[in-house]
């Protein structure tokens, strides 16, 4: 009886042992095999995307099959937030070989972000021929230490998203100045309906319009952002509080309709659909679903004007996820080929076409449709701002006191310094 | 041995005192200590239960006093309790006495709902056992999906469900869920219509234990409906009244699901709670250390409130 109660003794505290250290080592336990025939990638390729584009990406892998028919594609797709799932993977060393992340970021602030992933190894570089093609403005979203760690898919305009046919219906305009915008919700409420539906019930709602507007109202993100970083700016002192003025007006106006800040993005975008409002402000990729939700309507992508001088309304144009390659991936070379095969110009205009956007690489196979034709020509003019890095405490607190500012619960300089007080220099 | 001194048999036709003499002391232990050999046979469960609950209770532990993000690089640094003033210091105040308070009221409606419906439903109804299994039905559908449901059924003018039948009555809209104590109401309203099943079919059973006899009795003696409920029915419910209470503030104060679904802790923060905050610091922030430090207060809290609920019912319990 002694000799089974200590045999049990031990096979507990094994277990227990075997646990903690699985437990401790989980985060490294993957390794990295390079699963390779003669150079040519074989195995299978794992990769985790956003399920709002599983066509586009199934459309790609069966592709890349073709060209490469020893790999076995098996991808995921995860509905709601790609990102949060992808950083406990990474956490939990079980994250696949391709990833969704996000362009840009800071190394400081811990996010799904180029620049936090790269920075901390999780992410390996691309060695790919188009690495040497990203265009000069774009090189900070997908590159860090001169190495190019994405792929930077395309640019997606965060802007108006117009029902034309609703407003052609109505004989209503699209807005040049803010002034205009302004009479826009005024005439479409004594319509008996409203100008805008935003997503202002979501988390990452609110944000939309005052990333759309910022980029009239800030010349140069980069040096704020530098500036930031440096203690030498503050929230509370820059244009953000303009924007959060034009947000309360708007607001007041009634811009947003009964009940917006219990209005969720996809309820936003049905509205829109069904033409009881006349615009959403969103990503590109949202034309697609307003689309598919109205097949009879002609929709318009236009910026949001910040000012009355409608020649300085600029588009803020944003590779809105981009794909990277997980530093412990299973499969490094399919990996890699992988995004070598999306930078080649028909993965890349069917990526375009699924996310609604516009190459950032050089493309000739891509023209742009008639609804992103406007978008084309801001960006082929220049006319376009990237979006400037915000932190995720800062854009968290920012869609929280959004929504108090259209309670009526804090002013536009209230916002700024709640901003500023969680801001990480 | 009966008091006449007359053997009775018992069911097996066997007198107790034969019955006791032919079972000697070394097999009577036997008998108690059946299965102790056994013991052995919990060990998967066990190291499956040490593996998935106990080790990361203690590794969160640990990470409450650290600097543990999802920028960490190596092993996390020590930083004593500065995750826990870092907490109280922002936003977990208003959050921690929105917790109290939607518990209070949770508990209390779960449990007047909970106790009229099985009254209700222990009597000569038509179709009561129909009427049991609607009412507790939702339990068994999870938090989210219905929380989601609700979000759509009280979604903004023009998209939700009750507002899209206003104004077929040509009622004028309300918003629901942009509005904070709309959101707080309709929250609650979301917990209840999916958690008072349970709380019924907790003291349905209670009911279904207090004996006939004694109600007839005080019925006999002129005890009127409400007079029998508190004299007679009440005081045996009261085992049932406890898990009921417990099992309502545990759960109370840690609610999440229906708050993420409909709310988000919003608009602007005044539906954020405890729960809703830990999911926020951990999710949105990356900053598993001050996520823990919340969850481990959480903890604490749960238990001391538990408790001291437990004694003071345990007491009451007692007396009836």
């Amino acid at each position: 009886m002694k000799i089974l109660n200590r045999v049990v003794t031990a096979a507990v505290a094994t277990l227990t042992a075997i646990s903690l250290a699985g437990c401790a080592g989980s985060t490294g336990s993957t390794s990295a095999t390079n699963q390779t025939d003669g150079g040519e990638p074989s195995g299978t390729l794992t990769g985790l995307f956003s399920s709002y584009f599983k066509d586009t990406y199934e459309q790609i892998a069966a592709d890349f099959k073709k060209k490469y028919p020893k790999v076995d594609v098996k991808f995921d797709y995860q509905g709601g937030d790609v990102g949060q799932l992808v950083m406990t993977q990474l956490q939990g060393g079980t994250a696949p070989d391709i990833l969704t992340s996000f362009p840009g970021g800071t190394i400081k602030d811990p996010a799904d972000t180029v620049a936090h992933l790269s920075s901390t190894g999780r992410i390996a570089p691309i060695e790919a021929p188009w690495t040497k093609d990203v265009p000069d403005a774009w090189k900070p979203s997908v590159n860090y230490q001169d190495k190019t760690y994405a792929y930077p898919g395309a640019l997606q305009p965060l802007a108006g998203i117009y029902n034309k046919t609703k407003l052609d219906e109505l004989g209503l305009k699209i807005p040049t100045t803010v002034d205009e915008t302004y009479q826009l919700c005024t005439a479409a409420k004594d319509k008996g309906i409203y100008a805008y539906a935003l997503g202002l019930g979501d988390p990452a709602g609110p944000q939309m319009l005052t990333y759309a507007q910022l980029a009239t109202l800030e010349p140069d993100p980069v040096k704020f952002d530098a500036d930031m970083a440096a203690g030498k700016a503050k929230y509370t002192d820059s244009v953000w509080v303009k924007q959060f003025e034009i947000y309360k007006k708007m607001g007041d106006l009634g811009c947003f309709g009964e009940g917006a800040l219990g209005r969720s993005s996809d309820q936003a975008v049905q509205e829109v659909a069904k033409g009881t409002a006349l615009a959403t402000v969103s990503v590109g990729a949202v034309l697609g679903q307003v689309q598919k939700a109205a097949p009879g309507n002609s929709f318009k992508v236009a910026p949001m004007p910040a000012t009355n001088n409608a020649a300085d309304t600029k588009v803020v144009a944003l590779p809105g996820f981009v794909n990277t390659i997980n530093a412990k991936a299973k499969n490094p070379t399919a990996a890699q080929a992988f995004l070598e095969f999306m930078g080649e110009a028909e993965p890349s205009a069917i990526y375009a076409k699924g996310f609604a956007s516009v190459p950032v690489l050089p493309n000739d196979a891509y023209k742009a449709p008639e609804e992103l034709a406007t978008f084309a020509e801001l960006i082929k003019s220049g006319s376009y701002a990237p979006l400037g890095t915000v932190q995720a405490e800062v854009q968290t607190q920012l869609n929280q006191t959004i929504q108090s500012l259209i309670l009526g619960d804090a002013t536009p300089r209230q916002v700024a310094e709640k901003l500023d007080a969680v801001y990480k220099k | 041995m009966s008091s006449s001194g007359v053997e009775l048999p018992t069911r097996s036709g066997v007198p107790p005192a034969v019955k006791e003499t032919s079972i000697s002391p070394r097999k009577r232990r036997r008998v108690r200590s059946v299965g102790r050999e056994l013991w052995w046979l919990i060990l998967p469960g066990a190291a499956v239960y040490l593996y998935v609950v106990v080790v990361p209770t203690f590794q969160g532990l640990q990470g409450a006093f650290t600097d543990w993000s999802f920028g960490t690089v190596g092993a996390p640094n020590f930083t004593g309790l500065e995750n826990f003033t870092r907490i109280f210091s922002t936003d977990a105040g208003p959050a921690v006495f929105r917790t109290l308070q939607l518990a209070f009221v949770v508990v209390v409606a779960q449990n007047i709902i909970g106790l009229a419906l099985a009254l209700l439903l222990n009597g000569r109804v038509f179709g009561r056992n129909m009427l049991r299994t609607i009412v507790f039905a939702p339990m068994v559908v999870s938090s989210l999906v219905v929380g989601y449901l609700f979000k759509y059924i009280f979604g903004p003018p023009g998209v939700g469900g009750v507002n899209q039948v206003l104004a077929a009555l040509g009622q004028q809209p309300v918003d629901f869920l942009g509005n904070p104590t709309t959101a707080m109401v309709i929250i609650i309203v979301t917990v209840l219509w999916q958690s008072i099943g349970g709380n019924m079919i907790i003291y349905l059973a209670g009911l279904q234990g207090v004996p006939a006899e004694l109600e007839e009795a005080a019925a006999i003696d002129g005890a009127g409906y409400w007079t029998r409920f508190w004299f007679v029915v009440r005081p045996l419910l009261a085992p049932a009244i406890t898990i009921n209470l417990m099992l309502g503030l545990i759960g109370g104060l840690k609610i999440f699901d229906q708050i993420f679904a409909l709310t988000n802790g919003g608009p602007g923060n005044q539906t954020q709670t405890i729960a809703t905050l830990i999911y926020t610091y951990f999710s949105q922030y990356a900053d598993y250390g001050r996520s823990a430090a919340l969850a481990l207060l959480l903890a604490i809290g749960i238990a001391i409130l538990s408790i001291i609920q437990f004694s003071v019912l345990r007491r009451q319990e007692r007396n009836s």
